[in-house]
């Protein structure tokens, strides 16, 4: 956009020069470096399940092997700030197949409403509200569907309307990193009268839209809701200057022109993504983040994982059936395998910027294995221990656990998984669960 | 319990909505179309229930409607009909995007979010930039003093405003946007102030939503006639997937846009536009899911890329063919015997080369084609990459050609089906679906349509032997669908058999319906869709006649005032 200009970059080599000499100084004190960091959540999804023979550690909470598809990780080094959820199943109903309920309800835990729609917010729009300080959120996608259907959104505001991610990492990078900044009064007439206009336009709109607001039956309030907030967020003066270690040089760096609608970039999309989260954390632009990746029922052909991938990822899922067919299985777990590999990275390269620091990152999938739409054993791992909440470096296996997860069942419900991660954001949901009180439990046992 | 709701709920297609169902999820009134705000709510149909419409004594009836966004397509064209056609305007309808797919088929209009309110009022504010430049050609004056600035100011907000809002602005609309121009005149020059009028127009919701509003001192609950000019923009959305055009307004201003025969005349008009091309284009890509064969794979390496491009514009030729071309129509769609093709498409249609790049109509080997149905590109879509797929193939006849309304499958069943291996037929591996109680329900009306098609391979080829190297069973059977009902062996009998019923004629109306209104018809519109039955069986079951019947309901000119709920559907 010719009239929008990157924020005063110079504040932000400023920072980056002061902060090299802070960041050595991280490791050691890492209580300080804590005390001095916001909390952050990034919630990443890839569609259509696991494998779970090569998905499922063995061993006991603390003491456990990793299986193929998680072994990037520990490749990484970051066997200790993880925590492996085994048996997290989907209490919560709504309408459709495995597919639609479990991407509409994955990350919001209460009934789809059709169409897309949800009856609440995620957890990524609870927790934005409360740790984001004016920020905006990154709801970032990798080739995710155009359409809204109850199997391409996970992310919904308050009145359960979804909220689209960006695939393309340019225009991304821009909600974050550029914006309007009206300059001194007189010192630059042009930037004078884009500002008196665009205060004018923006007060139009608003007035407008409180207007129609006023006139509409409560149904079609709900469906205005998100275009209200969304004005209502739009500011035109600079954000905070950022006071920690900022790293833009990655985003800084990006080749131009990269296509996100082209399958062929799917690794260079995703990795251009990753980078802007890291971006926008380290430069405190953004404390909230959400990476989806193609959605629940992926049309995409993953064949930078495994050349025989070159088919919808969701049509092998229910490809000769069964896990006895050896093709299909090594297909998907190197599908699988693939991404644990990108997301190690990430990962990796949060933890030496000393960002992991009250950071957590959750990868799950909207359900336990393609075939079956299994709404049980749905695959979810956490990184980082959020400043203390988490016991990280573990492997939690509710499915052999009994205790006071689901009454004389075993598993966990997946809203207890959304329930832990708002309180180790300091964010706890009010009555102490997260979503449907009539699905979830309370927070994590074993690993908080 | 899961297992008997759904085969229940299949068996009956019942049409009224049971009590456990229409409690409401604790959020009422908040449900759309398609949209049920209960999720175990299925919409009711009145498809299978016509007597409600003689009951009701043909007194008139029909839904709320909801506030609506236009789609990608629509905002896009919009703007090119205003003439703001650049960068900025081309980047911002591709942001606008968001659709949502209305019973898994056309696009609608989503809703706006954080992102999408920083893309429109930036997206907005470019375009004005772009434009003001100009301002003088779009505006068509050209001041030279404050005065003439002021009337030329108004003339502006007036016209303009007009054609982005798609109706007359009210005095006090008017006044405030002339507000804008002075407050931004007198801080710097007219353009400005100019400037400043276009981006606020672009970023009002009159502009971006079709709303229809409640006329004052009207009770909730009360059919009215919707206004001339909210007449000309249903008309213009639904037929071009655009604003109204000049002919339009006027007919609007007139007072012209009331009568079944004025909206009729118009819709004649619309139809010989070449937008209106584009739009039935759109209906048939849509209905027909074609954009499944950009990117397609199949196993078979015969099956290239360029292979489901020129499918894919077969499709379009034969879906065209049958709605544009005089006496044709749904028999032609379902049972022609010609198919458009070029030499890259003549093995799989089983034809000899006609020797063209062009596509070219030849006759097709008629105990094997059936038109539409049985085209390769439809049996390349509704099928696995390595074999046939009579699921989704029994599917499409099911939801697409007799309106039936299916309940997805339950959660945690498997759906593992054997893959093919010698000896074993695609029946008896699908044999799970109607031997169990749980699926049973659905698939009895899904299965026996899906098998007629099992001389079809992955690719659109007609086959004798299947992929376990057993000869071909293609009988079947239609079930719970009126006149439609009945055995058949393969799918060119299946064409016959559908195109002489009158529940396909039906259901092609009730697309239509859909498509023209962006909304699923519900017990309400019974009447206004048995109006579009009646005109399409007295012109011979032809398509463009059903789009132009549309426009003479009842549910087309006439809203109820209040908030659509899952009550005043019925």
């Amino acid at each position: 956009m010719s009239i929008l200009k990157p924020w005063n970059r110079r504040t932000f080599i400023k920072a980056s020069v002061g902060a090299a000499g802070a960041l050595s100084t991280l490791a050691p004190n890492a209580s300080q470096a804590q005390s001095s960091q916001p909390k952050r959540l990034l919630l990443i999804f890839t569609p259509d399940g696991t494998i779970h023979d090569q998905w499922r550690p063995t061993g006991s909470l603390s003491d456990f092997t990793l299986p193929p598809i998680l072994k990037p990780f520990e490749d990484a080094g970051l066997r200790d700030d993880m925590v492996v959820l085994d048996g997290v199943r989907r209490l919560t109903r709504g309408s459709g197949d495995g597919h639609e309920q479990g991407m509409t309800q994955m990350w919001s835990a209460v009934r789809n409403a059709g169409n897309g729609r949800s009856t609440g917010p995620s957890i990524d729009e609870f927790v934005h509200q409360r740790i984001s300080d004016g920020r905006p959120a990154l709801r970032l996608g990798v080739r995710a569907a155009n359409y809204v259907s109850n199997w391409t959104r996970c992310s919904f505001n308050d009145a359960g309307n979804p909220i689209n991610p960006r695939n393309d990492p340019y225009k991304a990078r821009d909600d974050v990193f550029s914006g309007f900044t009206p300059t001194e009064p007189g010192e630059d007439p042009e930037q004078d009268r884009q500002f008196e206009l665009r205060s004018s336009v923006l007060n139009y709109a608003k007035s407008k839209l409180t207007h129609m607001n006023n006139r509409l039956s409560p149904a079609d309030q709900v469906r205005l809701s998100g275009h209200i907030s969304g004005f209502n967020a739009i500011k035109n003066a600079p954000p905070e200057a950022p006071t920690l270690a900022c790293s833009m040089a990655a985003v800084d760096a990006w080749e131009r022109g990269v296509d996100p609608d082209r399958s062929a970039n799917y690794p260079k999309v995703l990795r251009m993504q990753m980078e802007l989260v890291l971006a926008a954390f380290s430069c405190d632009a953004a404390r909230v983040a959400t990476l989806q990746l193609g959605q629940s029922n992926s049309t995409i052909h993953h064949t930078w994982a495994d050349s025989d991938a070159d088919a919808e990822h969701h049509s092998i899922t229910h490809y000769n059936s069964g896990y006895s067919n050896p093709r299909r299985s090594r297909v998907l777990a190197n599908i699988y395998r693939w991404h644990a590999e990108q997301f190690a990275w990430l990962i990796a390269e949060m933890k030496r910027m000393g960002l992991l620091e009250n950071t957590v990152v959750a990868w799950s999938s909207e359900m336990g294995e393609g075939d079956s739409h299994a709404s049980t054993e749905i695959p979810w791992v956490l990184f980082g221990d959020g400043g203390g909440y988490f016991r990280t470096g573990s492997y939690a296996n509710y499915l052999q656990t009994s205790g006071a997860h689901i009454p004389g069942e075993r598993g966990v419900s997946h809203c207890d998984v959304l329930t832990s991660l708002c309180e180790s954001m300091g964010a706890p949901p009010p009555g102490g669960k997260f979503g449907d009180p009539n699905s979830g439990y309370g927070p994590l046992k074993l690993i908080t | 319990m899961v297992a008997v709701l759904v085969t229940f709920a299949c068996q009956g297609e019942i049409s009224t909505l049971d009590s456990e169902s229409s409690r409401g999820s604790g959020a009422p009134g908040t449900a759309m179309p398609g949209e049920p705000s209960d999720p175990s709510f299925q919409p009711p149909t009145n498809i299978d229930s016509r007597e409600n419409c003689a009951e009701s004594g043909e007194e008139l009836n029909v839904p709320p409607t909801v506030l609506r966004k236009l789609s990608r397509t629509e905002y896009r064209n919009t703007l090119r009909d205003l003439g703001l056609v650049d960068e900025a305007s081309a980047e911002l309808a591709d942001n606008v995007g968001g659709d949502l797919e209305l019973a898994g088929t056309f696009a609608i209009g989503g809703v706006v979010d954080d992102n999408l309110a920083r893309d429109l009022y930036n997206g907005s504010l470019e375009i004005a930039q772009h434009a003001a430049r100009n301002i003088e050609d779009l505006a068509n004056c050209s001041p030279r003093d404050s005065n003439a600035e002021t009337a030329c100011a108004r003339d502006f907000i007036e016209n303009f405003g007009l054609r982005a809002f798609r109706r007359p602005l009210h005095a006090s609309e008017v006044e405030q946007l002339l507000q804008v121009f002075e407050d931004l005149r007198a801080s710097y020059d007219f353009r400005t102030g100019m400037e400043a009028v276009l981006a606020s127009v672009l970023v009002s919701p009159d502009f971006l939503y079709l709303y229809e509003a409640d006329p004052t001192g009207v009770a909730e609950g009360t059919i009215v006639a919707i206004s001339d000019y909210e007449v000309a923009s249903r008309l213009s959305y639904y037929l071009w997937d655009s604003m109204p055009d000049d002919a339009l307004f006027r007919a609007a201003a007139a007072g012209e846009l009331k009568t079944p025969d004025q909206l009729e005349a118009q819709a004649r008009r619309m139809l010989e536009h070449p937008n209106a091309q584009v739009t039935i284009g759109r209906f048939f890509s849509q209905w027909t899911d074609a954009d499944r064969l950009d990117g397609i794979k199949k196993d078979d390496p015969s099956f290239t890329q360029s292979v489901a491009e020129n499918m894919k514009a077969s499709l379009q030729a034969q879906t065209e063919q049958a709605f544009w071309e005089e006496g044709l129509g749904i028999t032609k769609l379902l049972t022609s015997k010609t198919a458009f093709i070029n030499d890259a498409l003549a093995p799989f249609v089983g034809v000899e080369a006609p020797g063209s790049e062009e596509l070219v109509e030849v006759d097709v080997p008629a105990d094997q084609r059936s038109g539409l149905i049985t085209h390769p590109a439809m049996m390349a879509i509704l099928s696995k990459p390595g074999w046939s797929d009579p699921i989704h193939r029994g599917l499409f006849v099911r939801r697409n050609l007799l309106c039936s309304r299916l309940p997805p499958p339950p959660d945690d069943v498997s759906f593992e089906v054997q893959p093919p291996e010698p000896g074993l037929s695609t029946r008896e591996r699908f044999a799970e679906h109607t031997a169990s109680e749980t699926c049973s329900g659905c698939h009895q009306m899904i299965d026996p349509i899906g098998f007629g098609f099992e001389h079809y391979d992955a690719t659109g080829r007609y086959r004798t032997i299947d992929e376990g190297d057993t000869v071909v069973d293609a009988s079947g059977e239609v079930i719970n669908a009126s006149d439609a009902d009945g055995t058949f062996n393969g799918a060119v009998e299946l064409g016959s058999q559908l195109a002489d019923s009158t529940r396909v004629v039906d259901c092609m109306g009730i697309q239509f319906f859909r498509f023209a209104l962006d909304r699923e018809e519900t017990m309400a519109d019974a009447c206004s869709n048995r109006s579009v039955l009646d005109a399409a069986l007295e012109s011979g079951n032809s398509l463009h006649e059903i789009a132009v019947a549309i426009v003479r309901t009842d549910a087309f000119r006439h809203r109820r005032v209040g908030a659509w709920t899952q009550e005043n559907q019925q």
